[in-house]
């Protein structure tokens, strides 16, 4: 049986299944937790959905506080798709390049602050939708190049 | 072969329209983010989300927040949960009333002891708002007391009050073994 650490703290969910079986929650202390393929199923459903309700919240107000990374490049997410090449692309130049100057990290904020809520209304027309793609073209590129030329240097 | 062609004709339309319609209704039901928000809710301010709270001593509760809204000079917690059945069970009650307490020793806050179960449909992604009363932090205490207890034998668990829970679990033949070992479940 696994010994519990008394200083840990406890979390909601653990605390949570009380109130579904104390006996599940005895057994899964002792012998470990096996979910069923269709629980393990609706886990991860449970994992896709909160991340959408995740990104709805930072669309709809971007100075929320959270602990989850923000959802990488919103309006490349929109433009293509969050899994496209071209938001990783974005993602990874954000993260690896522009996180590492004053001006690059000053830049992400402003992203933030203002473009979520314009790709929010985006959301509504195809046409702008394709309009976005367009303009974000060039900045696909520029990461490239930029991720390109810093993988050459190593 | 024009009977032929006016069957494959009307089919194909009764399939498109089938189609259309789903769509239609999947679109309505994921509307907009705010959709969804209580009444009075629909003015708060989204001051977190994603936010884990973790104590400051080694002991204490830990919580991840899915939205808390600050309305009235109070938080308000929300928390989404992806189901078959919309209602709001008791486990929801427990996690939010402990994600009020790691609120409330983290922050200099005070959060509601009213709080919001979003039940988002598995399959149709329609979203349901349940409106619920937390339990006090003195329940929470005791709860956590005889998580505890069960956990180091000193107390019996209690068998579940769904016994539908029991079909899925792969300890029923272990449980039904101990049985005999077993209170009822709290009404």
């Amino acid at each position: 049986m696994k010994t519990r650490d008394k200083k840990t703290a406890m979390s909601a969910s653990d605390l949570a299944q009380m109130g579904t079986c104390e006996r599940l929650v005895f057994f899964e202390a002792r012998y470990g937790r096996r979910p069923s393929a269709g629980q393990r199923q609706a886990m991860a459903r449970g994992r896709t959905e909160h991340r959408s309700f995740f990104q709805d919240a930072v669309a709809a107000k971007s100075g929320a506080r959270a602990d989850t990374a923000k959802p990488w490049c919103f309006c490349a997410s929109l433009a293509w798709s969050p899994r496209a090449s071209q938001t990783r692309r974005l993602r990874r130049f954000r993260g690896l390049d522009l996180r590492k100057s004053a001006g690059g990290r000053w830049l992400t904020r402003l992203y933030y602050k203002n473009s979520t809520a314009r790709c929010r209304r985006h959301q509504r027309h195809p046409i702008l939708v394709v309009a976005l793609r367009l303009a974000l073209t060039p900045a696909v590129w520029l990461a490239s190049a930029v991720t390109a030329l810093r993988d050459l240097e190593r | 072969m024009t009977r032929t062609m006016l069957f494959i004709a009307i089919a194909t339309a009764l399939a498109a329209f089938v189609v259309v319609g789903q769509l239609w209704s999947a679109r309505r039901a994921r509307r907009s983010d705010e959709d969804w928000l209580p009444r009075e809710l629909r003015n708060a301010t989204l001051v977190f989300t994603e936010k884990t709270f973790r104590p400051k001593q080694t002991s204490g509760f830990v919580a991840r927040v899915d939205r808390g809204y600050r309305v009235g000079g109070e938080l308000r917690l929300v928390e989404l949960k992806t189901r078959e059945r919309a209602r709001p069970y008791t486990s929801d009650i427990i996690e939010l009333s402990v994600q009020r307490m790691a609120v409330e020793q983290q922050t200099v806050e005070r959060v509601s002891d009213v709080a919001y179960v979003l039940v988002q449909d598995a399959r149709t992604k329609r979203r349901s708002v349940f409106r619920v009363r937390l339990l006090s932090n003195t329940e929470v205490i005791a709860l956590a007391r005889r998580r505890e207890d069960v956990l180091n034998g000193r107390a019996a668990p209690r068998l579940a009050a769904d016994r539908g829970l029991c079909r899925d679990c792969a300890y029923r033949a272990k449980c039904r073994a101990r049985q005999h070992e077993a209170l009822p479940a709290r009404r």
